[in-house]
């Protein structure tokens, strides 16, 4: 077939709140051929996942199609009816959802919901339907798929879950499938699994996929060509090459410049200026002319086409493509942060700041009033060792459950220690934090996660500062406003900002808020618990360059958890790396991201979403999931899935520690052999 | 800007105003409004009572059994009392009585239900199960026990409908906290090493208002309804006070010859009870409407 199968023609979608229309996409047009993978990015409320609800007619209840048409198969589905849409949707139109637990019915086998596709549609008897389900889940990689049809979905685990929501969508051989952030929710080695199969389906089937995503990472993994979006509007199309090379936007530019390159060491991030514009309160002329650095006069005043710059490769801007003077941007504009204290924290002891010794903490287990009858523990952490020097940053990354996350609680005293001690500027802490005296609980602080529920919503940002400042802090009554809006102004937020609600506040600011809160106290050791996973890729940039300035400030020494290898390598000094409740690697920075390694770190690696579609690297794909922590496997936790097992020892023998200098490996593979492979990222 | 003191919540004024927007949200949700002005007209007749009253509530006269007039709206009792006075007058003991019941439930539930969820473990068990207890019984056989040994009166009644609420109250108070508590502001607290009560109060509570306002008003609709039916059987408020179940109760043998001894104040409690249920309805969409 030639042609696009897919053709969005100005599309416009309002959303109708109760105050106001939203304008949600703005002149949207687009076009998807068979055997072709074509990406959408942009960050969130840049209308991606309205675009592929609007092409699905599958809107919220107050979303309306406005204007436009969407073309599929030469046919305009504005027109069509839902009952129509019932025989287009799955058969014709498929769609993969960002949350696999959402889409699957729970109460059904994960076979039955994928054959019924076919058999809702009249393709095939429930016999055929069944059979060719186990043919899309062998296709997807599902190991024993005669067995895993008979699964509930709660069977399963993340990553199957999202496999057999793939399947579900190939299964009524859909001429179009949209994919909305289908591995979002996923750790990154499963997500590398999902992101090969994709490719081999696009080069397998001569199918079309729309690939919607905020990660530039994923898209130069999968996608041919690519449109990103800006407040409801296609700002540039490419190639997927020629994208990476030269940018031609200025959105794109920064949003690229804002990455942390996982091959790039610890340094400054580009950021953007501002953030993303209220879609109810558009700006006259172009949209990005609030943020963009490169702005002029015209700007302001017409509305620039898409238009074509060189070759196919397009761009919504007049002056794109813009040459050079990026570097000055946001530089000088943020200036180095001062510390509101005068001197670092003093401390009580020269040595390390953080020292954890062989920690255990496990959950449950024991208890039951039979004996006989004890569950097994959750083995969360299991013997870590962990020292931090005074302004050092140690970054802990691994995958969820590998423990990375009750390893920060257990030091914070938010849990107790099953096992081990920590001591604090040699003093040891090993116990809840309300057992702790008021000068540790003063200079040990955390920043949490979800910058939705890192602040009571019921209090001001002014009030959230000032509590710690109250209960800690030597100050007068008096001296408190003034001390809150200097910590505000220090991570860069208007004073002013002090008398507002949480609720008015865009995510990234509410993380700078809780990074003033953290600081108030002047803390010797701050602990941050994935503090931007939930914040876009420019915000995130933002606020990775306030901890750094922050931390260059007041020496203060940071323990950095994330699932984001990228991330860390930018922040961290030190690199530990968890997998099931041990830490199986330790080294600096570039002794981790160099051989040699540990066969997990050298997966994960291998599995990172590198916005660079030249990039060579090894492919290392780790089998399987990560095994329960009630009953880890013996010997070596990773010897079930490590593609460098080397025999019988890995299952029974705990592994020796393999240390040069710092860098600390538990493997059996000796180690010449662990030096002796090829670096994982590395130029063509 | 203005030099408040930012360790306090929000003061007391942001409250009211919080407050009023809650209320004026309420007009775009038709049957929430309604039970709005259903329970301020009830407020407003209740405070203006003596004055828009012809006679007084317990005033004796020789019109006995005359039916609803001029002189007489609602009609007279066998007595000679007039029904229009003692539903107006009766307004304030059914304000008095459930008013008092729905805070002092308000007060406990509260209590027992944000310190099961917040302290867990066998605080939760042992405060869940009694609570499991006082709910197995109907909370009218509950009362009437209470009230036989305590004796009726205004203040046992309120105690026991207080009472009664206070398990319910719990549960709701138990599963918002439960929402709240795990959190990371209330973690970031504990970090801080504030007190287990400063948590609960300063950081919980205020969070979980909003699902209280709601239940309270249900409460408020059902402690009506239970104190009238208290006050039918005799254990409530003694006469001559003007009690709206009592009036229903001594119309009880002269339904075929004065219906309206019993129709007007059982129009009161139902328009009361439906209000304040209305009024809870529309506060749960319009808060509920702010937290999603």
């Amino acid at each position: 077939m030639t042609g696009p199968i897919l053709q969005v023609e100005d599309l416009e979608v309002i959303y109708n709140t109760e105050r106001t229309n939203v304008r949600a996409l703005n002149s949207v047009s687009l076009e998807v051929s068979p055997g072709e993978v074509r990406g959408v990015v942009g960050e969130s409320g840049c209308g991606k996942s309205t675009l592929a609800f609007a092409i699905m007619k599958y809107l919220d209840q107050n979303g309306e199609i406005s204007g436009g048409r969407i073309l599929f198969n030469g046919e305009d589905l504005r027109g069509k009816t839902r009952s129509e849409m019932e025989d287009i949707w799955g058969k014709h139109l498929g769609m993969i959802y960002q949350d696999p637990t959402a889409s699957l019915n729970p109460s059904l086998p994960v076979g039955e919901q994928i054959a019924e596709v076919a058999t809702a549609h009249e393709m095939a008897t429930k016999q055929e339907a069944i059979e060719e389900a186990i043919d899309l889940l062998n296709r997807v990689h599902i190991r024993d798929p005669e067995e895993i049809i008979d699964r509930y979905p709660h069977e399963l685990s993340g990553g199957m879950r999202q496999r057999v929501g793939i399947a579900t969508g190939l299964m009524g051989k859909p001429e179009l499938l949209i994919m909305d952030e289908p591995t979002t929710n996923l750790d990154v080695t499963t997500e590398a699994r999902i992101l090969d199969i994709v490719e081999e389906l696009k080069d397998d089937l001569n199918s079309a996929f729309l690939y919607i995503t905020h990660d530039l990472g994923v898209i130069a993994r999968v996608g041919d060509a690519v449109e990103v979006m800006y407040a409801g509007e296609v700002v540039e199309r490419s190639g997927i090459e020629e994208l990476f090379e030269e940018p031609f936007h200025p959105y794109t530019k920064l949003l690229l410049r804002s990455l942390p390159d996982p091959e790039e060491e610890k340094g400054t991030l580009q950021d953007i200026p501002g953030s993303m514009v209220d879609l109810t309160d558009l700006p006259n002329g172009c949209k990005f002319n609030t943020r963009c650095p490169f702005r002029k006069e015209k700007c302001f005043k017409e509305v620039p086409p898409l238009e074509e710059k060189v070759g196919t490769h397009k761009a919504r801007c007049y002056f794109a493509p813009i040459e050079g003077a990026e570097e000055t941007v946001g530089e000088e504009k943020r200036g180095k942060t001062k510390s509101v204290w005068k001197e670092p924290p003093e401390m009580e002891k020269e040595g390390p700041i953080l020292e954890v010794d062989d920690l255990k903490k496990y959950f449950g287990g024991g208890g039951s009033w039979f004996p006989g009858t004890e569950g097994s523990p959750v083995r969360a952490v299991d013997g870590v060792d962990l020292t931090l020097e005074k302004g050092e940053t140690v970054g802990v990354v691994g995958e969820s459950g590998c423990g990375k996350t009750t390893l920060a609680r257990t030091i914070i005293g938010l849990t107790e220690a099953t096992e081990g001690r920590i001591d604090f500027a040699g003093q040891d802490i090993t116990t809840y934090v309300s057992r702790r005296s008021g000068e540790t609980l003063k200079r040990i602080q955390i920043v949490f996660q979800d910058p939705r529920s890192t602040l009571n919503p019921k209090r001001t940002v002014g009030q959230a500062i000032a509590r710690p400042l109250i209960m800690h802090g030597d100050f007068s009554r008096q001296e408190i406003p003034k001390k809150t809006a200097d910590l505000l102004e220090e991570v860069g937020l208007d004073s002013q900002l002090a008398e507002r609600f949480p609720d008015q506040l865009s995510g990234g600011q509410k993380q700078r808020v809780a990074a003033a809160r953290a600081f108030a106290t002047n803390p010797a050791l701050v602990l941050h618990d994935e503090p931007t996973s939930s914040l876009d890729v420019s915000v995130q940039a933002t606020i990775l360059n306030l901890l750094r300035d922050l931390q260059e400030g007041s020496g203060t020494s940071y323990l950095f958890i994330s699932h984001d290898l990228s991330v860390v390598r930018h922040i961290s000094d030190y690199i530990a790396v968890m997998y099931l409740g041990h830490m199986v690697e330790f080294g600096s920075t570039k002794e981790i991201f160099t051989p040699p390694y540990h066969p997990y770190t050298e997966a994960l690696l291998s599995a990172i979403p590198v916005p660079d579609p030249k990039l060579q690297r090894k492919r290392i794909r780790l089998s399987g999931s990560v095994p329960s922590a009630v009953d880890p496997p013996s010997g070596c936790v990773f010897h079930t899935r490590c593609p460098r097992k080397i025999g019988k020892i890995c299952e029974n023998e705990a592994p020796p520690e393999r240390r040069t200098g710092g860098h600390e490996i538990l493997c059996h593979i000796p180690e010449e052999e662990l030096i002796d492979v090829e670096p994982v990222l590395k130029e063509e | 800007m203005a030099e408040r003191s930012p360790d306090l919540a929000p003061s007391l004024w942001d409250r009211v105003k919080n407050g009023f927007s809650y209320l004026s949200r309420l007009r775009r949700k038709p049957l929430g409004f309604a039970g709005l002005i259903i329970i301020v007209f009830w407020i407003l007749i209740s405070i203006l009572a003596p004055y828009i009253t012809p006679y007084g509530p317990t005033d004796f006269s020789t019109d006995k059994f005359v039916g609803p007039s001029l002189q007489h709206p609602f009609g007279t009792d066998r007595w000679g009392r007039d029904v229009f006075t003692r539903v107006v007058v009766g307004s304030r003991t059914a304000f008095t009585l459930a008013l008092s019941a729905t805070l002092l439930g308000l007060a406990g539930g509260t209590a027992l239900g944000l310190s099961a969820a917040y302290f867990g473990g066998w605080v939760e068990e042992v405060l869940g199960r009694t609570m499991d207890i006082l709910m197995s019984f109907p909370a009218l056989l509950i009362a009437m026990f209470v009230l036989g040994v305590l004796g009726p009166g205004t203040l046992n009644v309120i105690l026991v409908i207080g009472l009664a609420h206070t398990p319910r109250i719990g549960r709701v108070a138990r599963s918002a906290t439960l929402q709240v508590k795990n959190q990371e502001f209330v973690e970031a607290a504990r970090v801080r090493g504030e007190s287990d009560l400063y948590i609960m109060g300063a950081e919980i509570l205020p969070n979980i208002l909003d699902t209280l306002g709601v239940e309270a008003a249900i409460r408020f609709a059902y402690s009506i309804f239970l104190s009238a039916s208290l006050g039918f059987l005799g254990l409530g408020v003694q006469p001559p006070t003007a009690d709206w179940g009592l009036m229903i109760s001594e119309s009880r043998s002269y339904l075929q010859v004065a219906p309206w001894l019993a129709i007007f104040p059982a129009l009161a409690i139902a328009s009361m009870v439906l209000g304040a249920n209305f009024l809870a309805e529309g506060l749960e969409e319009v808060t509920g409407g702010e937290q999603r």
